[in-house]
């Protein structure tokens, strides 16, 4: 949703357009969040969902808690380098 | 007790044979992003369609074998995995239906608009899936 928020906006701006000198940074923008949706929807969502289930059980398993909260610790360099991107991004399309 | 809130069974979480159902998904949600960006990147002008729809039927393929895996997975907790994705599918299929909302109203027509719709329904599939198998695979199954 935040793509198609941002496909939206840079639709009316006029920024999509492939002569405007914004577009290659967009389509950038776009593959930034494309990563980001990737990781957070297939990747870290369905681990809380599940660390959720377990902590619900009288007897949740610790173990299986870690494990999967491990996936936070994987996850947090991809979406680092990619807010890293976003700054740049931004920066390359306000200053154009 | 329900069956979702038993305690987990270490054999489930450790099984060695757990088939990877959710990674299949993931890779599967993936080639609808690599796709939606791609074809969103050409918008307003109309996007050449062979790589988004190879990138769909892939997908599909994907998605389609997850499934396979799952209904071939014996002692599955298909209770814990409906409760979980028929929340996820009214939720993600309202994602999807503003997504799909933003290229109609952008005039998407014809063949752009279709294979984005499949690859809309796709994403609408691979997100409950995805995560009601991560939650299913660590529940008990009720005994056969």
């Amino acid at each position: 949703m935040t793509l198609a928020s941002g496909f939206q906006l840079a639709l009316g701006l006029g920024n999509l357009q492939s002569l405007n000198p914004n577009h290659g940074w967009l389509v950038a923008s776009f593959v930034v969040v494309g990563v980001m949706a990737t990781v957070a929807l297939g990747i870290l969502e369905p681990a809380n969902i599940a660390v959720l289930f377990e902590m619900k059980k009288p007897h949740p398993n610790g173990d299986l808690i870690a494990r999967l909260m491990r996936r936070f610790v994987y996850a947090a360099g991809i979406t680092g380098a990619m807010q890293i991107a976003t700054l740049v991004i931004m920066t390359r399309v306000a200053t154009q | 007790m329900t069956e979702v809130g038993r305690h987990t069974p270490m054999p489930a979480d450790t099984r060695a044979g757990y088939p990877p159902a959710a990674e299949l998904a993931t890779v599967s949600l993936g080639l609808v992003v690599v796709g939606g960006v791609f074809m969103a990147g050409y918008f307003p002008t109309r996007p050449p369609l062979a790589l988004p729809i190879a990138l769909a039927a892939f997908s599909a393929a994907l998605l389609g074998s997850a499934i396979v895996l799952l209904v071939r997975w014996r002692g599955f907790a298909w209770a814990a995995f409906w409760l979980v994705a028929r929340w996820a599918l009214v939720a993600y299929v309202i994602s999807a239906g503003m997504i799909e909302f933003s290229f109609v109203r952008n005039h998407a027509t014809g063949g752009p608009l279709l294979v984005v719709s499949l690859m809309l329904v796709l994403f609408a599939v691979d997100v409950p899936v995805i995560i009601a198998v991560t939650v299913a695979r660590y529940q008990s199954s009720p005994p056969v």
